[in-house]
């Protein structure tokens, strides 16, 4: 190995991270997710800060917490209660929605990766 | 060795950066519609055009709604009207293709797929989500006499677009099929607009079409019992997956749960299966076949599957076991850790 060849490898140790954070691996949990109230955004957060997300929807308030890069909701006015119960999303491409209180939240991909799941069937 | 280094690695990284399959031609659309939950995907096309052809589907869709809702005033409550009546009459002409694919799909049931118990439905509350229904569930007197009617969509007599019903009690409520339908019906739109790789997602109903860039589209399954997703599918290039479950519309009453499939037999919520779901290349199949396979049940799902002509499907119980053939336990990814107890039968 030459200094040059040690020179290209440090180089690519240095690119490579980079290209991680551009591109992503799909399977990846997703960094942020968008939570959605009709047919308009509400807002984009992210998975890395811990916060509770008060969200109205058409029926009443949609709480959305999210933790530990998940996202979930834990209270809703809707009467059958499925979203609350779909627990934790955290892979981009996964999303729960209280079609009810028409509130929704999908998780993002990381970078242009892209989602692990292209569609939820239920 | 300096030279080969250098050129191995330049070339890595620009083969990296141009194989990523970047999402710059993948377009999204999500919102609700007729008060369903409506995703579209489209890729490897600009985004104008893109979202033009979305907006075509959309279009499409409040069309098909329009004419499949038997519960608002529009072409089918009419036509369940007149059905009440007697005699002959001129059909609404958008709804025929789908009166023709459920009566040959309700036969092939053997009557467990069957769109012509709207009356039970309406005794039940299911007709409408506005306001969602809350029991008390009908008596079995009430659910007696609805199922001595016996409606069945071979109680239908369609010549040409005339239409009559031999049995006054019909009213077709399409539910079990109409949304694997307008599936198939968006994606052949898809095509005519030149889109070739494409989702369409209408509550939780998917068709796929081509792939997403390299990679096969990968669609996650709702666990019907717990929390998150059950697993994943890589689809084939024009195919669709759906699923039939009993946690999306139900009402608790005295403590007991009902949910939304009725069992046309019995007349009361299926039982046994939590889920079923159907891989088939044609939304509208999978969507009537997955309806009759949770009617069928645990203990009957293979029969009625084979009777049907479903090629892979799964089922999953009250305690989340789940029940497939080979050719699907070959295509299924579990996502969850540890994966549930598996039954396969024998191959479809």
């Amino acid at each position: 190995m030459t200094r040059g060849d040690y020179a290209v490898l440090g180089l690519c140790a240095l690119a490579l991270p980079a290209l991680f954070v551009r591109y992503g691996l799909p399977g990846s949990s997703g960094t942020q997710a968008r939570i959605t109230v009709g047919n308009s955004i509400y807002a984009q957060v992210p998975l890395s800060r811990a916060q509770v997300y008060r969200v109205p929807g058409v029926l009443g308030i949609s709480e959305i917490e999210v933790r530990a890069g998940q996202i979930r909701f834990t209270h809703s006015p809707c009467q059958g209660q499925q979203c609350v119960r779909s627990g934790w999303a955290k892979r981009g491409g996964e999303f729960i929605a209280c079609v009810p209180n028409r509130v929704s939240v999908s998780v993002l991909g990381q970078g242009a990766g892209g989602d692990y799941y292209d569609s939820i069937n239920f | 060795m300096r030279c080969d280094a250098l050129a191995f690695v330049c070339i890595a990284l620009f083969g990296l950066c141009a194989c990523s399959p970047g999402n710059d031609t993948l377009y999204k659309e999500s919102g609700y519609a007729m008060g369903a939950l409506v995703e579209f995907t489209v890729y490897g096309v600009d985004a104008a055009r893109a979202k033009a052809a979305v907006a075509s589907a959309q279009s499409d869709l409040k069309f098909m709604h329009g004419n499949f809702d038997p519960w608002h005033p529009g072409s089918l409550a009419r036509m369940n009207s007149l059905f009440a009546l007697g005699g002959r009459f001129t059909a609404a002409t958008s709804v025929l293709p789908l009166i023709a694919k459920s009566t040959e799909l309700s036969r092939r049931s053997g009557g467990l797929f069957n769109p012509a118990i709207g009356n039970l439905i309406r005794l039940w509350g299911f007709q409408t989500d506005d306001p969602p229904p809350a029991g008390p569930p009908p008596t079995p007197a009430h659910i007696a006499a609805v199922l001595a009617q016996q409606p069945r969509m071979s109680d239908l007599q369609v010549t040409g677009v005339e239409i009559e019903s031999h049995n006054p009690a019909v009213i077709l409520d399409f539910g079990g099929i109409a949304q694997g339908y307008a599936a198939d019906v968006l994606i052949e739109g898809f095509k005519l607009a030149g889109i070739h790789n494409a989702i369409v997602n209408i509550s939780g109903d998917v068709r796929v079409l081509g792939s997403h860039g390299a990679q096969p589209w990968r669609i996650g399954i709702r666990n019907p019992r717990g929390a998150g997703v059950l697993a994943s599918l890589q689809m084939n290039r024009d195919e669709s997956v759906v699923t039939s479950g009993d946690y999306e519309r139900f009402y608790i009453y005295d403590g007991k749960r009902y949910h939304h499939i009725l069992d046309p037999r019995t007349g009361l919520p299926t039982q046994g299966a939590a889920s079923a779901t159907v891989i088939d290349a044609e939304a509208t199949f999978a969507d009537a076949a997955a309806t009759a396979l949770m009617v069928a049940g645990i203990k009957d799902w293979y029969a009625v599957a084979k009777a049907m002509g479903v090629k892979s499907a799964m089922l999953v119980d009250a305690a989340g076991r789940v029940y497939m053939d080979p050719a699907t336990a070959k295509r299924i990814h579990f996502e969850i850790d540890p994966p549930p107890q598996v039954v396969l039968s024998e191959s479809l």
